[in-house]
């Protein structure tokens, strides 16, 4: 190597060594200079969008307090600004916050329910002198309102009453009634969500709407047929009947239809309005937060016989509400659960048919049961009806009038 | 034996360039050379000094994501105010609206690290 330098007389000076030496150290202090300018834009930029997502979460919770609906801004101290707007939506409310800085912007809405002040019911039967009978394996546990001639164990298709206890739990007298309803949920109809819904044409593709944006309706005089994935702010709506094919998603929203069938196998959280039947055949799982809603608006006459049906294995997280405008005696609302789930809140006007479990609290007017070619009134049979059971985290419908909520809950957060 | 005269210490050094034979301008070349790198290496130890300052020391920044994380769980949680972790205070100020706290966590010589808007329980 130095025999090469030598015989091709590299020359250098101390002043090209110096000139490199100032090159390399350019570089290496443009280097420091640049990492950390970039640092310091990161962190910025981090910062912002830190103080972005917080500053819109918060205003999230903070709509979510709000007694009423409508749009609120609020200007944060980190400048940022919020615009909240809070509405019904089925059993709950939806509260869209969206959160603005000059460089970015964050929305976020979220489907709200509020903690109960006083604790509901495990089971609440209008005293009209009848007695509850107790077969099988029947569990009660929680508070429970029942007729002043209380519970008794019963028999029924070779079955005896199987536990040492009728009740673990507290007993109390009801009243003549079952406790009245809140008068918001008289609204939950189609004319209340037409008026704030912008109406669109029916589309059989996947679809997204957002909350930020104004509610859209597709309503339609013919049968509809759903086998597609839809999410958000939507209601569908038909005058004959509403299909809810297994292969369907559905995404919190509302169908509103006098008949609505979901196949076997469907999964999804949706809300359900209707006016005669509601189907959800073997292994249908209605999701967190689902509600379903009978609303007899006429009274029966010689036509089909209004209910709800849970078949084998299906299960509706949230709630199931029957009510009717114009009772019949004769033929009273049914809800029939066979050997399916309710967990939350089971109000029914009319009669309930329970073989399966209800994981919160049931008020109906009174029980039914269909079995061994015989139908007995008050009959409970293999049913287990538990609030015990609910975990705390669980928000039921506000659906009766005396109930106030406190604390508002994040169900579902999008 | 005659005795050499003694040279000082300038005749020395000019009869080692001599012995050398260094050019002048080679010498003007050095003494730049060592004054451009001088220049160089303070120039860049000032760059240094400077950015390593501009940016946020690493104590704050960790003190900075303890308290996101704390006010983070307070959120989720719906609790009346975000807990304090160690080495940092917490003040809650009102704020122009009434419904509105304004929660302002500082660190070591009333260092402020972040501010946040929490709602007042009524």
């Amino acid at each position: 190597m130095r025999a090469i330098i030598r015989n091709h007389k590299v020359r250098s000076s101390a002043l090209g060594y110096s000139i490199s030496f100032l090159l390399i150290v350019g570089l290496v202090a443009s280097g420091v200079l640049f990492i950390a300018s970039a640092n310091k834009r990161i962190e910025w930029h981090y910062s912002l969008r830190e103080h972005v997502l917080m500053d819109n979460y918060m205003s999230l919770l903070y709509g979510s307090k709000s007694p009423k609906n409508g749009t609120q801004t609020l200007v944060h101290s980190s400048g940022d600004t919020s615009h909240i707007t809070t509405k019904n939506w089925g059993a709950y409310r939806v509260v869209v916050s969206e959160t603005r800085h000059p460089s970015w912007s964050s929305t976020r809405a979220a489907i709200v329910g509020y903690v109960a002040e006083d604790p509901l019911a495990a089971l609440y039967v209008p005293d009209r002198r009848q007695t509850i009978k107790l077969c099988g394996k029947t569990k009660l546990e929680g508070t429970i309102y029942v007729p002043e001639r209380g519970l008794e164990r019963g028999y029924l298709t070779g079955k005896n009453f199987a536990f040492d206890k009728l009740l673990d739990g507290i007993l109390k007298k009801s009243e003549k009634r079952l406790p009245p309803l809140a008068d918001w949920v008289k609204e939950e109809e189609f004319e209340h969500y037409r008026e704030q819904s912008e109406l669109i044409e029916w589309f059989d593709h996947d679809s997204t709407f957002s909350f930020s944006q104004k509610t859209r309706m597709i309503s339609s005089k013919k049968p509809m047929y759903i086998r597609q994935h839809l999410a958000g702010n939507l209601v569908l709506h038909s005058f004959d009947s509403v299909v809810v094919f297994n292969e369907a998603k559905l995404e919190n929203i509302l169908i509103i239809a006098p008949y609505v069938r979901f196949e076997s196998g469907f999964k999804g959280s949706v809300q359900v309005i209707a006016n005669e039947q509601v189907l959800c055949e073997k292994n249908v799982r209605l999701l967190y937060p689902s509600t379903i809603i009978l609303h007899e608006e006429k009274a029966i006459r010689g036509g089909f016989p209004r209910f709800v049906r849970l078949e084998e294995g299906a299960q509706v997280l949230g709630g199931i509400l029957l009510k009717s405008d114009q009772p019949n005696g004769r033929n009273p609302l049914r809800l029939e659960i066979n050997h399916g789930l309710v967990a939350g809140l089971v109000y029914n006007t009319g009669e309930t048919e329970l073989k399966g479990s209800v994981i919160g609290h049931v008020y109906t007017s009174s029980f039914d049961l269909q079995a061994g070619g015989g139908k007995y009134g008050n009959y409970l049979l293999d049913a287990t009806i538990s609030s015990k059971q609910l975990p705390n985290e669980f928000i039921s419908p506000l659906w009766l009038k005396n109930q106030k909520g406190t604390e508002p809950k994040i169900l579902s957060c999008f | 034996m005659a005795q050499e005269p003694k040279r000082n210490r300038t005749e020395n050094i000019v009869m080692f360039l001599k012995q050398k034979n260094i050019p002048a301008s080679s010498l003007a070349e050095v003494v730049i050379a060592i004054s451009v790198i001088a220049i160089c290496i303070g120039v860049a130890s000032l760059v240094f000094v400077r950015s390593t300052q501009s940016t946020m020391n690493f104590q704050d920044v960790k003190r900075q994501t303890e308290a996101q994380s704390e006010i983070w769980k307070g959120l989720f949680l719906q609790s009346e105010e975000p807990e304090v972790p160690d080495e940092l205070t917490l003040k809650a100020e009102d704020a122009p609206l009434d419904s509105i706290v304004e929660m302002t966590y500082y660190g070591d010589k009333e260092k402020l690290i972040w501010k946040q808007d929490w709602w007042r329980e009524k």
